[in-house]
């Protein structure tokens, strides 16, 4: 059954150390003392996984009310972790035998862990360090040889396994089985000799390894990047948010002398729980410690770069730009901030006069918001994380989810396991989401559009003609458009066979909700504009616009992708979705800005390369956006940022477009500058600054505003702070995002 | 006034202190020719000191740094490996520096070292001319290698 969203659960009165209160009934006795400060210790325990009970650590005395007002206690403590509360529960947690219990457990953990905490990495925050700290004995007891295995054993890539000091709990084990799905490590062997490794001592290959280094309660894995570089009290630690894909996963950043030396994940139930994933954990320390770091502004000189101050700096471009007279484009990164992307569009609208800005590289180009609107009334992401879990069926859509959208895989693998939705997947090639999907559906590459198609066929008919008629009133023409679309044709097209399609036309149609997850694959369809148009026809036929746990996601990919369209960096449309036609909108932005806004819409990216291939556009300014990479058609923005006559990067490391710059602006990375970013759920978060930016780099927000002070010569904001209160003044979607209301774990839109 | 009374016997009592103080054995030292010795728990200049075997102490586990109650000790670890051994064990200290001005030489590096690698020795003659030159590294602080004494190696 999904999870019943908003449900009230019951309370059941329970009483622990004589405090009386009232919990959920089910709710573990170790969550539930919680409630009242009481930390019960826990090392095989972990909140967001099943409870197993091996440690023992967490034992307490317990008893039950009787209907005589008497407890009856049982005879041996129990196991907090798996015990659910229940209707007259009365348990001690501090008692003298529960205090005996825990100092014997803690001995018996002790004979063969080797104490070599000074050169343990978990040292200083190990579990086991402060449990034994708290409740252990003094002294051991244990004269005997400890046992000896090997150490500092290479486990993958990120993990090293060390296994003398391995406790046993079984976390890691758990976490591969339960969470991420691949189930690579196991308990080998019994007894003393059990340990946790991969079954054939092979290489641990999961997306999500750098977990188990997090969960372990002592320093049995630990993280091969991070291996010696610092202490705890060594490093500073900095919340955060991740900038490697959309999914908004909350961090911590430990930076130590001015580097990020390790990433951990922040607790944030509604969004990654406690998990991240390799690429924000791993591969996100190299990419903000890349050797390749812009420090300096330089211009360029012939086939060299030349290093100019700020000033002068500011002064060529604003003169580049000035001589281009409005024929000026702007294409913004995904890694920049909400703040960063409305100074933007602020000094690229009313600073330059151009309308010419975007941020999309896939290509669907379209005007996505209009036509979510007009089709389904509601945002091109209709959904949230905690739908995954309500829905009936997910339909991963030419997505390669556990690579695109990590911790929405982690989600919708949890939905399948704990609540029994159902999961559908249509991708071209083999991937993770087929391990649990019901229906896996490989079409020929390319042919999405064929297979949306065939299916909107099929469920015109299979549907009841009443169901149609409600949700599709003038499905006539459709039914037109769609009338060779037969499954014998989708069968040519897709290669799926057609009794396939027709049997997942029947889960669809059997389904009361269905959420819809689309990829990478739609974003570049040839013929994506029509694809989207489509994929909004099959979540209106089937009802799902108007469900609250169902609808259509079309999953953007970069960090701030979502946050770029909300802050207006699109051809049509001013922050908020307003358009730039809209003479009511304009006035009000134009009031606000003390400058005019343009009122034709501009060109969208490929607009913008093209023009720059004609001489339309003469200057460009790239903030945070590599064309050259992220473009789909790479020699395109090649050659068109040759042939452009001014370009303009901004980035904090040296791109690949960055080598086409006539002049280069050093930005700062997500670790170095403050703001927030607004993920694929519209969920916008903040993050804070831990590093000081290096050399004389400065954040991208502050580049913009200085620019707009010597453009529109009007006082710039002084901090991303304040940028957002202007944001929340003109922007009704982000009313209520000021930095006071947003708090650590942000705030959703919509 | 008596002369003999008021005068020339106070100055000859006062001459007798002198006298007897110009006999007594010396305190000053003939600095820096002759060196005073120190107290065995003088707590100078910090050493970093090696097993017998020319190993070093020190494990880079920065609990020194830890325990500094005003942050002056800076240690950032590397691994062992076989091919180029530091000290026992996995991990050694790649670099080991301190700052000698900040110090305040209160010995709690020396208590909190598990290994007994930091001790504070009598090495008092810290002065120099820049700042740069109070910052003591891993070279400066750690005892030299053990010489061989080959002849006496030879001879038994």
């Amino acid at each position: 059954m999904p999870r019943a969203k908003n449900a009230q659960p019951k309370l059941v009165n329970i009483e622990i150390n004589g405090i009386p209160l009232q919990v959920p009934e089910g709710e573990l006795l170790v969550e539930a003392a919680k409630r009242i400060g009481e930390d019960i210790p826990i090392f095989c325990y972990h909140k967001y996984m099943k409870p197993v009970g091996m440690c023992r650590m967490c034992l307490v005395e317990v008893g039950y009310k009787q209907p005589d007002g008497s407890v009856r206690k049982m005879p041996k403590p129990q196991a907090s972790c798996t015990l659910p509360c229940t209707e007259g529960l009365v348990a001690w947690t501090q008692s003298e035998q529960i205090i005996k219990d825990r100092r014997a457990v803690l001995e018996f953990l002790l004979i063969n862990h080797p104490l070599d905490c000074p050169i343990c990495d978990r040292g200083g925050e190990c579990p086991l360090q402060n449990n034994t700290q708290f409740y252990g004995p003094p002294i051991s007891r244990y004269i005997e040889i400890k046992r000896h295995l090997p150490k500092a054993f290479p486990l993958s890539k990120y993990v090293m396994l060390d296994l003398e000091r391995c406790i046993q709990c079984g976390r890691c084990v758990r976490f591969t089985e339960e969470i991420s799905g691949d189930a690579q490590l196991a308990l080998l062997f019994r007894g003393a000799q059990t340990q946790p490794h991969t079954f054939q001592l092979t290489e641990f290959t999961s997306r999500f390894s750098g977990n188990v280094i997090e969960i372990c309660p002592v320093g049995a894995l630990t993280s091969r990047t991070y291996r010696f570089r610092a202490r705890p009290w060594d490093i500073v630690t900095q919340k955060s948010i991740c900038t490697m894909c959309s999914n908004g996963c909350n961090l911590y950043f430990d930076s130590r002398a001015g580097k990020v030396v390790r990433i951990n994940a922040r607790e944030n139930p509604e969004v990654n729980e406690t998990w991240t994933c390799d690429k924000g954990k791993f591969e996100q320390v190299e990419f903000l410690n890349a050797p390749n770091r812009l420090t300096q502004p330089m211009r360029r000189n012939g086939t060299a770069w030349e290093p100019i101050s700020w000033a002068q700096a500011y002064e060529l471009m604003l003169e580049r730009f000035a001589r281009a007279r409005g024929a000026v484009g702007g294409l913004a990164g995904t890694r920049l901030s909400n703040e960063a992307l409305y100074l933007f569009q602020k000094l690229m609208r009313a600073g330059f006069q151009s309308n010419h800005i975007d941020h999309r590289m896939t290509r669907y180009q379209g005007d996505l918001w209009a036509h979510a609107q007009s089709l389904l009334n509601k945002p091109p992401v209709a959904n949230e994380y905690r739908d995954l879990e309500a829905t009936h069926l997910i339909f991963v859509f030419g997505a390669d989810l556990i690579d695109e959208q990590p911790m929405v895989f982690l989600r919708a693998r949890k939905a399948w396991r704990h609540y029994g939705v159902k999961v559908a997947v249509a991708y071209p090639v083999a991937n993770a989401v087929e391990e649990f999907a019901e229906t896996r559906l490989r079409y020929r590459a390319g042919s999405e559009l064929a297979l949306v198609k065939g299916l909107l066929y099929i469920l015109l008919d299979k549907l009841p003609a009443e169901t149609v008629a409600a949700n599709l009133p003038d499905h006539e023409w459709l039914r037109a458009l769609l009338q060779d679309c037969t499954p014998a044709w989708t069968q040519d097209h897709t290669g799926i066979a057609a009794e396939q399609l027709l049997a997942f036309a029947d889960t669809i149609a059997s389904v009361p909700s269905m959420l819809i997850l689309t990829g990478e694959k739609v974003w570049n369809h040839p013929e994506s504009e029509e694809l989207v148009k489509h994929l909004m026809w099959l979540t209106r036929l089937t009802g799902n616009c108007h469900q609250e746990s169902g609808g259509l996601n079309l999953l953007p990919l970069g960090a701030n992708e979502q946050g770029a369209s909300d802050m207006g960096v699109l051809p049509n449309r001013l922050p908020g979705y307003a358009l730039v036609e809209d003479e009511a909108a304009r006035e009000r932005f134009t009031q606000a800005w003390g400058a005019p806004v343009p009122s034709t819409p501009g060109l969208n990216t490929d607009g913008i390369l093209q023009a720059c291939l004609t001489g339309e556009i003469q200057a460009l300014y790239l903030a945070g956006a590599n064309p050259v990479r992220e473009h789909y058609d790479p020699t395109l923005a090649e050659r068109a940022l040759r042939a452009c006559e001014f370009v303009v990067v901004q980035d904090s490391h040296m791109t690949e477009s960055a080598e086409y710059a006539d002049l280069l602006l050093p930005a700062c990375t997500v670790a170095e500058s403050e703001g927030t970013y607004t993920n694929w759920e519209r969920r916008v978060q903040r993050f804070w600054r831990a590093l000081e930016p290096p050399g004389e780099s400065k954040p991208d927000w502050l580049i913009f505003a200085e620019l707009w002070l010597r453009q529109v010569r009007q006082t710039p904001p002084f901090n991303p702070r304040e940028v957002m209160c202007e944001i929340a003044s003109l922007v009704p979607q982000y009313a209520e995002c000021t930095y006071e209301a947003l708090g650590d774990s942000g705030k959703r839109w919509g | 006034m008596n002369i003999l009374r008021d005068v020339l016997k106070p100055i000859g009592k006062g001459l007798r202190i002198t006298l007897r103080h110009f006999l007594e054995p010396k305190d000053t030292v003939f600095y820096p020719e002759e060196r005073k010795e120190q107290f065995p728990r003088t707590r100078w200049r910090h050493v970093l000191l090696r097993y017998e075997n020319g190993l070093e102490r020190c494990i880079g586990c920065s609990l020194c740094a830890g325990a500094c109650p005003v942050r002056c000790i800076y240690v950032e670890a590397a691994e062992n490996t076989d091919t180029e051994r530091y000290s026992p064990g996995e991990r050694y200290a790649k670099r080991y520096e301190i700052n000698l001005l900040r110090c305040i030489y209160c010995g709690y590096c020396q208590d909190a070292c598990p290994t007994g690698a930091i001790v504070l020795r009598e090495d008092y003659e810290l002065a120099d001319y820049t700042r740069d030159a109070f910052i003591a590294t891993k070279e400066m602080l750690l005892e030299p290698l053990p010489v061989r004494d080959e002849v006496a190696e030879v001879a038994r």
